[in-house]
């Protein structure tokens, strides 16, 4: 690569790849894109979802201390009212979660508790599927809630990288759309071509033979030939931003904010990217609960806090908003090896200035409860209400046409 | 009678033996595309569709019947549920990954081709997911039933399907009892296996259909199909017009007799073997064939393979090859030995297609859904991982050709694992690329410096399967 300065993103486009003559007409695909330079993308608002696999116990998290089910049923797993980060007379945040508290005091953090789904389902697979098609019979939808939005919302928009999913080993179903299949890497390196085993002789074939054709995609050649000339810029594009993003905070040494450092760097670049996703495991608390969830706990803190730190430094935290993710709760009472099992409603968390902070919602009870065996909470909220507050209030698209069905709105957004 | 229009035996080029090999089986060497060319139009479609006089291929798979996890388990300590959970599953998932592997190899390696085509055909068309039962024998069952009826008959097949125990546990039709109904596999029966969605059918057929069908389960010890009297509804259905007490099999048998059956199931086999969106006229006529043959699938087959449609512009090199289309194409093109089919399980899961997992029971979306920004770059990674490996022996496979210049080199390659050629410009860029890596000794050398030109020659080999025209097939 030559050292030409690049000062647009065409420039970029045109000059970055080698493969197009200055003035020369860029493909279809790349035009689109590349004339909605950085200019078009400010103010234009970015969603993070953050999955919390497993099955979050969010009576651990945002904790009804002031709640005397909660003192009576839970022992071993039990966070003590002297350990709480207190948020009002009933409720408070895990005591490992002191970056988030902070965030709440700066009115950057909201929390909706009781959140789930009229008959719940208890196992990984269908209850995560059911949380990212928001269909309760997912078996035949091949679409996510995010690929949805986007197909409905940035409809005739190409643009490859309008979702990404950061950290994670293939596309999530939630960012599968029909016209928007979504993107996914583990970390931006890894998305790249690698058959030319970095021999730069060998890249430079690589891009003559994926030189983009000049038609559209009406033959399924032309298709592909489009569609690898996109890979190729995108590829460079994010593996550019990456390497040469200057974070303004020191982030934790986690695999959680490695990838939310990726998000801050693609967000301060100037990606066009609307929704990211990245994920948590580990939250299937069956056993020593205190032990693993505490640890989680920490992670998700220190990761959060030092992202929101530092997209406010780079003056882009406004535009950013994280909402938590998890295929269901857990039950009230412990099991016997100090932890809990699948429960049902669980609680939402979402981070960023555009919320409306605090608890925007009821909070489940703790002796009203539901499903076989032992007592999971009932939900207050759907989270299908959630997602259609996100995609109307936030992303700026159609609930109903991105869902198939109309939820009302939560008051959860500022 | 029906059938589609035939092409000209005198129409009959080398270039389309190759399509005849690349889409009735999975591929082939230039010297098998040119013995296949030699046998003239007829016999080359005889050679796929007869597959009787093709021997079978001595690869087999002897799977054992999972433990199941006994009910009282879940009485037990979660630590302890966790223990037994993988204990049972672990040996089930090894098992798994072995079959998955047996069926690549049988791709790869039968003489029976476009047997082991259709089963994949039929596999996304009857869909059915590993992971909601984890049982490798049932599925092994299944598997075999597409491969014994697939080129034989589609009335077989359907009347199997609603005795295969995969099928009726995954769409839980062993719990669809009289008074109690699950209306899955009424639904998918009509809706994606037979007449189609606007295939003709109403709601209220769907319902009946499941009614129908209740009793039809296995015995879980054996995992083999049995019926329950008690759990049958034993009222009269009234399914698309018809009343009477019907069971499963008497179902199957009114589906048959619907019109929008041959139409629909002609429509899907031509769109995976031909071309994407044939007029309604091509698949009324598929249909009429089909029908007037009772569902029988070899002159089907035959009056496709022999047809002009199946030779059109619109269907030569038009189709984007699946992952395992693309890595079993690769294998035979090239004629690859030695295979690991570890590794081309590892490599076509990574591309987005895992055998016995399909996305869910629509099966896997074909087309341009194979291709997106992320998954192409995957796999030309991933048939960079394969190609690059030492069992591929480029010197063996143009140990007959004049190919004494880089430029020669290149257009052999080409013919050998390309349908579709790349541009002149391309091809340049490539030859010179090989040039650079030093000149190639005189032919009658090659032999003994094997490992050296192989070397050089998967380089170029790894480049041209990392281009937009190796997709397609």
């Amino acid at each position: 690569m030559t050292n030409l300065k690049i000062n647009t993103r065409r420039e970029f486009l045109t000059q970055g790849l080698g493969i197009v003559g200055v003035g020369a007409a860029l493909p279809y695909g790349l035009t689109n894109f590349a004339m909605a330079g950085p200019k078009a993308q400010e103010g234009q608002n970015v969603t993070v979802i953050l999955q919390l696999a497993g099955g979050h116990d969010a009576l651990s998290a945002l904790v009804p201390y002031g709640d005397p089910e909660y003192n009576k049923l839970r022992v071993e797993t039990r966070i003590n009212e002297n350990e709480v980060l207190k948020i009002d007379d009933y409720a408070g945040l895990h005591p490992n979660l002191k970056g988030i508290k902070a965030l709440h005091s700066e009115g950057a953090f909201a929390a909706i508790p009781g959140i789930g789904y009229p008959d719940t389902n208890y196992s990984h697979f269908t209850a995560t599927d059911i949380w990212e098609t928001a269909e309760r019979n997912p078996t035949r939808t091949m679409f996510g809630w995010v690929g949805k939005v986007c197909d409905s919302a940035f409809k005739g928009d190409l643009d490859p990288k309008l979702a990404i999913a950061v950290g994670a080993g293939k596309t999530p179903r939630a960012l599968v759309g029909q016209e928007h299949p979504g993107l996914s890497f583990s970390n931006p390196d890894s998305y790249r071509y690698t058959g030319d085993r970095g021999q730069e002789a060998r890249k430079a074939v690589f891009r003559k033979l994926n030189e983009p054709g000049e038609g559209g995609f009406s033959t399924n050649a032309d298709f592909i030939k489009m569609t690898a000339g996109n890979a190729n810029a995108s590829s460079d594009e994010i593996r550019k931003m990456a390497a040469e993003y200057k974070p303004k905070v020191e982030y934790p040494n986690t695999t959680l904010a490695r990838n939310l450092k990726t998000i801050a760097a693609l967000v301060t670049s100037g990606l066009s990217t609307r929704i990211f996703h990245t994920q948590l495991s580990g939250f299937d608390t069956h056993s020593s609960q205190r032990l693993s969830h505490d640890r989680l706990m920490l992670q998700l803190d220190e990761a959060v806090a030092a992202f929101y730190k530092d997209l406010k430094a780079q003056g882009q935290d406004k535009r950013v908003l994280t909402m938590t993710m998890s295929e269901f709760g857990r039950r009230v009472k412990e099991n016997g090896s100090r932890g809990t099992d699948h429960g049902a409603a669980s609680a939402l968390l979402m981070f960023g200035p555009g919320v409306k902070a605090g608890i925007r919602g009821k909070h489940p009870s703790l002796t009203d409860l539901q499903g076989g065996g032992g007592g999971s909470l009932k939900h207050t909220t759907d989270f299908r209400s959630v997602y259609t507050t996100v995609i109307e209030k936030w992303i700026g698209g159609n609930g109903e046409a991105a869902l198939g069905a109309k939820y009302p709105l939560i008051d959860c957004i500022a | 009678m029906g059938g589609l229009k035939p092409m000209l035996s005198t129409g009959w080029t080398y270039a389309k033996a190759r399509h005849l090999m690349v889409r009735a089986g999975f591929g082939g060497t230039p010297d098998e595309v040119q013995k296949l060319y030699e046998m003239g139009l007829h016999d080359a479609v005889d050679y796929f569709v007869e597959i009787y006089r093709q021997p079978a291929p001595d690869i087999g798979f002897d799977p054992a019947r999972a433990e199941r996890m006994r009910s009282w388990t879940s009485r037990l300590p979660w630590d302890e549920r966790q223990y037994m959970t993988v204990k049972f599953r672990n040996p089930e998932r090894v098992q798994q990954a072995q079959m998955r592997r047996w069926w690549l190899k049988r791709m790869a390696e039968s003489p029976r081709p476009l047997q082991e085509k259709m089963a994949l055909f039929w596999h996304d068309h009857f869909a059915v997911q590993y992971q909601k039962r984890y049982l490798t024998y049932m599925l092994y069952a299944q598997n075999q039933l597409f491969r014994t009826y697939g080129t034989d008959n589609y009335a077989a097949m359907l009347l199997g399907i609603v005795h295969d125990p995969a099928m009726l546990s995954y769409l839980d039709n062993n719990v669809n009892y009289v008074k109690r109904g699950n209306e899955n596999l009424g639904r998918e029966i009509l809706e994606l296996f037979s007449l189609g969605e606007g295939g003709g059918y109403s709601e209220e057929d769907l319902r009946e259909a499941a009614r129908s069908l209740t009793g039809y389960t296995f015995d879980s010890p054996t995992q083999q199909f049995r019926t329950y009297s008690k759990y049958h509804d034993n009222e009269t259905k009234k399914v698309l017009g018809s009343n009477g007490n019907w069971n499963g099999d008497e179902l199957v048998d009114i589906i048959l007799r619907q019109p929008s059956t041959a139409k629909y199931i002609s429509g899907k086999i031509f769109k995976f073997l031909a071309y994407e969106d044939p007029s309604s006229v091509t698949t009324e006529s598929m249909a009429d064939l089909m029908r007037y043959a009772s569902y029988d699938l070899k002159p089907v087959l035959k009056n496709l393979f022999l047809s002009e449609e199946f030779y059109s512009d619109k269907a030569m090199g038009s189709h984007i090859k699946g992952p395992v289309e693309l890595a079993v194409g690769a294998i035979r093109d090239l004629g690859i030995t030695d295979v690991n089919y570890g590794t081309i399980d590892a490599a076509v899961s990574q591309m987005g297609q895992v055998l016995f997992e399909p996305p869910n029971v629509a099966g896997w979306n074909e087309g341009r859904t194979w291709i997106n920004a992320e998954r192409i770059l995957i796999r030309y990674n991933q048939m960079a991982r394969i190609l690059e490996s030492p069992n591929v022996d480029l010197v063996e496979l143009l140990k007959n050709d004049q190919v004494d210049t880089p430029e020669k080199v290149v257009d052999q390659l080409v013919k050998a694992c390309l349908v579709v050629k790349p541009d002149k410009e391309k091809c340049k860029a490539l030859a010179e690329y090989l040039g650079t890596l030093g000149k190639l000794p005189p032919k009658a050398e090659w032999q003994a410096k094997k490992n050296e030109i192989n070397a050089k020659l998967r380089a170029i080999l790894v480049l041209l399967m990392s281009t937009p025209d190796s997709q397609l097939g």
